[in-house]
């Protein structure tokens, strides 16, 4: 039975994020410094460089360890996301765009990353047992808690500590 | 004009990266083909007790009419070059080998044809265990021819087994 999934998708999944983060923080310029569309063009060359490296010492790195590095890179580009989405709504307080940006950008990259994650965790089971389905279910739980907040509750709750204030 | 730029850059890293995992994500299996070398029979087989090749195991018998002197057993064997290509690293070695004390001569010559004519290449020892010979079969139709020169110290011999093995 061939191998479902290299640990390496996990990066290559990354730099598709940081370009897509990029290109949406170009077309949105006006609310993201202007830097940040080239701040993530060069974060996904470093994933490149991560594959490059990964090419390279494929026989000498074990599974284990590609994994890890493919996956921090992964949580990296995830956490940008999540950053981003904490801007707008946060410190930009444009609240229907973080609403769009949770659920066309947050949700859908985050699920499928826990998706491919859970997967590979599944077929690699003897190797990452103890991982991938606690993270997986906290990460899910987490982006749908924030969602459900970002989306239901948010513009209400703030309107709520602007009155307290 | 910004955004179109990074458009590009971004569609050129994406196709880079994509062919670096698909590079990466080599998928093996293991088939059978055919052999690279194949067994032949040669014309002083005949001579022999018993000759028979089944796929890439030969299987043989040496019949000796006497003692204290050599005996040949030429043109029993090829080995074939049948890949349109050189054959390299082919490991020929006793695996099991007959006792030392019973024969003053057991070996197995090998020879090449090569250059178009027979040159003799080396032996194997059928007395030592693990001796062996190793060697390049240059091209296609190149081949190598095996013969045995035996020569027993007496005939109270109980039929000893020799093993050789041929790995490329």
């Amino acid at each position: 039975m061939p191998e479902a999934i290299l640990p390496e998708l996990f990066a290559l999944l990354s730099i598709d994020l940081f370009l897509l983060l990029s290109l949406l923080t170009c077309i949105l310029e006006e609310r993201f410094p202007r830097a940040i569309p080239y701040i993530y063009q060069i974060a996904a060359l470093i994933g490149f460089g991560h594959l490059l490296v990964s090419k390279e010492f494929l026989a000498t790195f074990s599974e284990y360890m590609r994994f890890w590095y493919n996956f921090f890179y992964l949580i990296i580009a995830l956490a940008n996301i999540v950053a981003l989405n904490i801007y707008l709504a946060v410190l930009k307080k444009l609240w229907t765009l973080a609403k769009a940006w949770s659920g066309a950008v947050s949700f859908p990259t985050i699920a499928i990353s826990v998706f491919l994650a859970t997967n590979y965790g599944y077929a690699k089971g003897t190797q990452l047992p103890f991982l991938l389905l606690p993270v997986g279910l906290f990460i899910s739980v987490l982006v749908i808690g924030l969602s459900f907040g970002v989306l239901l509750l948010g513009s209400d709750l703030l309107n709520k500590l602007r009155r307290r204030r | 004009m910004k955004f179109l730029t990074l458009l590009l850059t971004s569609m050129l890293i994406v196709v880079a990266s994509a062919q670096m995992y698909t590079y990466m994500y080599i998928q093996g299996n293991i088939t059978f083909g055919a052999s690279k070398l194949i067994w032949e029979e040669g014309p002083g087989a005949s001579d022999l007790q018993s000759f028979n090749i089944n796929g890439m195991t030969v299987s043989l018998t040496l019949n000796l009419s006497g003692y204290g002197a050599p005996v040949n057993f030429t043109d029993v064997l090829y080995l074939t070059n049948e890949y349109n290509g050189a054959v390299n690293n082919i490991y020929i070695n006793v695996t099991e080998a007959v006792g030392g004390a019973d024969f003053t001569e057991a070996k197995m010559h090998i020879w090449t044809n090569a250059t178009g004519s027979w040159q003799y290449l080396d032996y194997v020892n059928l007395e030592t265990l693990d001796d062996y010979y190793t060697d390049s079969m240059a091209e296609a139709n190149d081949g190598w021819l095996m013969t045995f020169e035996i020569d027993a110290v007496d005939d109270s011999l109980s039929d000893p087994d020799f093993t050789i093995a041929v790995r490329y």
